[in-house]
């Protein structure tokens, strides 16, 4: 297997708050892998520290083989799309567009996903103008648009409408084949059982499963993979803590 | 027949009052190409009464001495160039007019006035129309009486106060006039000391390293419609009574220790008509009594007045107050008890007038609190126009009660008087 | 970083806020230059606007930016981009656009009014102090909303730091000077004005009208201070020292900080 994103013994606290405690993953090369837990289990401060938005007490984070930690440019392979996202108010979206792509400067397919997502006729409005879902679209026009080997997607989908959502899910796989790597957190169990190669199950800071669904699933009884993370939640005395 | 016995009785008449020998007067020549070649040979062989024409050429003397009534000349300005030694020339008589030469390089000397023209025990003299450069002393008059200066111009190139001399400097005289002068870069612009009866009017007197005029110990003289400029210190009258300024402008005297007007020790005065643009402190007053100050504009100026707390009877009427940082300020909370303050306008009046009347409905305080804390700490004025201070001062004027001072406008004028 | 600058910059220039901000020096420098009959009068009322309302603003609307910008900090975060040109970035847009509304807004009356050009060196003094007062307040702001994710403490803390350097610090200026008075204090005065940015540049405007004069002894210490090449040096040095020094405060932390 081709490992695109390589993190060893990351930590990172606020506080008395211990979150990661000590991450180990490997991610790889041609794969939707499902990012999964309860809240608070630090999820999103993983994602962020590979972003690099959060900075990590001690651990590290190889792409390619390289490390970044502390360096900025190899968010250039980065696509991602946060959970709420909010721009320059006074700005449109074209304008928007040409920011990030004259931020970047890297080749971009803004025209291709402008069409898939729908975005035409918004392309002249003013962002605080927009509704939620329209910021959603234009999220994930930012995330797609570089053609970025590393995708990572929060929530991606909530919010969009059912065809985008359709269509948007499509071109996930679409991205998959041409050998992105992709990290998705999301709450739709069935997104989940849909796109995922890989579920990576964190609970309270560490890394509690990592495998296939199908894996997942012969750890336990169940079919249903609702059921089968609440179980294993019950198992670890986490049945207080509600998946949401 | 009876117009002609007429004309003859009055010819009688006037020639009977003239002075007798003036109908004998001869005229003299002095000049390149003529008999007299200098003014002193002019000056010594010429009798009483005589005029002296002076053509045109520069003239090296000094020290030429007249002491007999005699009239000098010049045609085409002259100049007599004293070449730095002692006195230029020296008057020493009555009856001596002196008009358009220029005297240029008298001596200077720490120890004795040395001046262009010297003029002593003298009386019944002019000056007019002459020119004085870079004379230590440009003119020096003592012991004189019935004097006219007029219409000169003087320059004195000072360039320190102890290396300068005074422009027109007048000690012990009577009965003066000074008009019409143009006075510059001189220690004092114009001295007094011990002059009385005198009037100086209509001249300018500008850039002078102390100050534009100097009155010490002379009373009973009035100064009208002459222009005080970029003094070093401005005008000083001390030591006087019965000073009458009226109609004068002092401008721009601005410096540490610069004052428009400074009084001190003066009473009896009347100060009307004057105005005080940009000057450091407009009129400084101290230990000046039953002064009128009436009708006066200030503006532009640090403080327009600073009334010190040994200034009593003084009346400050129907006066403009207008753009100046400080309008009144005094070193002792007392000041003002036997003072009046009235029917001025004040530019930072904010009080409203209910009965047109024209005058405010209430009293305007001119003294500011942090004008009081600057009398006591001088260097807080760095504060000057900081937020603080003006929060301050608006708070102080909303509850006045903070700063004791007596000096109250109780009549201020809505509009510019 | 430049890129950062520019499109903040663009953002900024449609806001509501700033073109208020011009509006309001355009106006109140138009009166007063209409009102004043000469332009160094004007000029005395223009300082006390300065001297209150450019840090009052600056730091305000700072504070206020960058808690609205924080979502697109983290945008640009997640952005191949360093965090020093991000957040120097969006500082130096910031700081020039209110630095540009105050120029704009009290030059132009200036010109208007003043066509020979009568005070052009205290004028450029007040201009240029107010710049630097712009860029001071402003990076104040960013620390303080930096250091302080809750908005009501951010607010309630830069008004106090407005409170602080405008008023209290003259207030207790006035106090020393009162206490140490029968001490020569022209050394102490000059050092206290160096120290605070706002009584500095007041004083360096003042003494550019030839207010100097009026400040008696300690005028003329400030006089041949402020008058001399590295007087002048030194006050602009204390000037640029008020901005680098929050602004380096403020990068140190933002470089560490987790979003």
């Amino acid at each position: 297997m081709n490992t695109k994103i390589s993190i060893t013994k990351l930590k990172k606290s606020f506080g008395k708050l211990d979150v990661l405690k000590g991450i180990n993953l490997d991610l790889s090369v041609g794969s939707i892998h499902a990012l999964l837990g309860p809240n608070g289990s630090g999820k999103s401060t993983l994602i962020k520290c590979l972003l690099g938005m959060v900075i990590p007490e001690s651990g590290e984070i190889l792409i390619d083989g390289k490390k970044v930690n502390g360096s900025w440019e190899y968010r250039k392979s980065i696509g991602y799309m946060p959970q709420i996202a909010h721009f320059p108010e006074n700005m449109r979206i074209r304008e928007l567009i040409s920011m990030i792509k004259n931020i970047r400067n890297q080749p971009s397919l803004e025209e291709k996903f402008i069409r898939l997502l729908r975005l035409e006729d918004a392309l002249n409005k003013a962002l605080k103008t927009l509704s939620g879902g329209t910021r959603q679209k234009v999220n994930a026009l930012l995330a797609l648009m570089f053609d970025s080997p590393i995708l990572i997607f929060d929530e991606a989908t909530v919010g969009l409408d059912p065809v985008t959502r359709l269509h948007f899910k499509q071109h996930l796989l679409k991205e998959k084949e041409a050998g992105k790597t992709i990290i998705l957190v999301s709450h739709f169990i069935n997104e989940v059982e849909e796109l995922a190669d890989e579920i990576v199950f964190i609970l309270e800071g560490r890394i509690f499963f990592q495998g296939s669904l199908f894996e997942l699933k012969s750890q336990t009884k169940e079919e249903n993979l609702e059921k089968v993370i609440a179980e294993i939640l019950e198992k670890n005395g986490q049945e207080k803590l509600e998946y949401v | 027949m009876y117009s002609i016995k007429r004309v003859l009785f009055f010819l009688t008449l006037i020639s009977a009052l003239l002075p007798a020998p003036v109908l004998f007067a001869a005229t003299l020549e002095c000049g390149p190409g003529k008999p007299l070649k200098t003014l002193s040979s002019a000056v010594s062989v010429a009798q009483a009464n005589d005029k002296i024409l002076l053509f045109a050429g520069t003239y090296h003397e000094s020290l030429v001495h007249i002491r007999k009534p005699l009239t000098i000349e010049g045609i085409g300005m002259p100049v007599i160039d004293g070449g730095e030694n002692k006195d230029v020339i020296t008057i020493e008589g009555d009856h001596i007019s002196i008009k358009g030469i220029e005297i240029r390089n008298s001596g200077k000397s720490t120890s004795r006035d040395y001046a262009g023209i010297k003029m002593v025990n003298s009386s019944h003299c002019v000056i007019e129309h002459c020119r004085f450069i870079n004379n230590f002393f440009s003119m020096h008059l003592d012991h004189s009486k019935q004097c006219i200066i007029k219409n000169n111009y003087l320059n004195g190139n000072a360039k320190t106060e102890t290396a300068s001399g005074n422009g027109i400097h007048i000690w012990k005289c009577d009965s003066f006039s000074i008009l019409f002068n143009k006075i510059e870069r001189h220690r004092d612009g114009i001295y007094f000391e011990f002059v009385r009866n005198s009037r100086i009017i209509s001249n300018v007197s500008n850039n002078n390293l102390r100050y534009g005029l100097h009155f010490m110990f002379s009373d009973y003289d009035s100064y009208h419609y002459n222009i005080f400029s970029n003094n070093g210190a401005g005008v000083a009258v001390m030591y006087t009574q019965h000073i009458d300024m009226k109609g004068n402008t002092f401008t721009k005297n601005w410096g540490p220790t610069s004052y428009g007007l400074l009084l001190k020790d003066i009473n009896f005065s009347r100060i009307s008509g004057n105005s005080f643009i940009g000057n450091t402190v407009g009129i400084q007053m101290e230990n000046a009594n039953k002064l009128r100050i009436q009708g006066n504009n200030f503006s532009q100026n640090g403080w327009a007045m600073r009334i010190m707390g040994n200034c009593e009877y003084d009346t400050v009427v129907a006066n403009n107050f207008i753009g100046n940082s400080f309008d009144l300020s005094t070193n002792s909370s007392g000041t003002g008890n036997l003072n009046v303050l009235e029917a001025n306008f004040w530019d930072k009046y904010k009080g409203y007038d209910l009965n047109r009347d024209k005058t405010g409905d209430i009293p305007y305080r001119p003294v500011s609190l942090f004008s009081m804390f600057v009398e006591s700490v001088p260097s807080a004025v760095v504060l000057l126009h900081s937020f603080m201070i003006d929060v301050m001062d608006e708070v102080e004027k909303n509850l006045p009660s903070l700063i004791p001072v007596t000096l109250v406008d109780s009549k201020p004028k809505m509009k510019k008087n | 970083m430049f890129k950062i600058f520019k499109y903040s910059l663009l953002d900024l220039l449609r806001s509501r806020w700033l073109i208020f901000y011009f509006l309001f020096f355009l106006t109140s420098s138009f009166l007063l230059f209409y009102f004043s009959s000469n332009a160094a009068k004007a000029l005395v009322s223009l300082l006390h606007v300065e001297v209150a309302i450019v840090p009052l603003v600056s730091i305000i609307f700072g504070v206020m930016y960058y808690y609205n910008s924080r979502e697109f900090i983290e945008l640009l975060l997640a952005q191949p981009l360093k965090r020093d040109t991000i957040f120097l970035g969006l500082y130096l847009s910031l700081s020039s656009s209110l630095a540009f509304c105050f120029v704009l807004g009290t030059g132009i009356p200036f010109i208007y009014f003043n066509t020979g050009f009568s005070d052009i060196g205290s004028f450029g003094y007040y201009l240029l102090t107010g710049v630097m007062l712009t860029y001071i307040f402003t990076a104040f702001a960013f620390l303080i909303s930096l250091l302080n994710e809750n908005r009501i403490k951010g607010f309630g803390l830069s008004i106090l730091v407005w409170l602080y350097m405008v008023v209290v610090a003259d207030g207790i200026f006035l106090l020393l000077l009162m206490y140490f008075q029968d001490y020569p204090l022209e050394k102490l005065t000059l050092a206290l004005t160096i120290l605070n940015p706002v009584d500095l540049s007041r004083v360096l405007v003042l003494l550019n009208l030839e207010i100097s004069a009026l400040m008696g002894y300690s005028g003329a210490v400030f006089n041949s201070f402020f008058g001399s090449i590295p007087g002048i040096i030194t006050a602009f040095l204390s000037l640029l020292m008020w901005i680098l020094l929050p602004l380096f405060v403020f990068l140190k932390i933002a470089s560490r900080k987790n979003f």
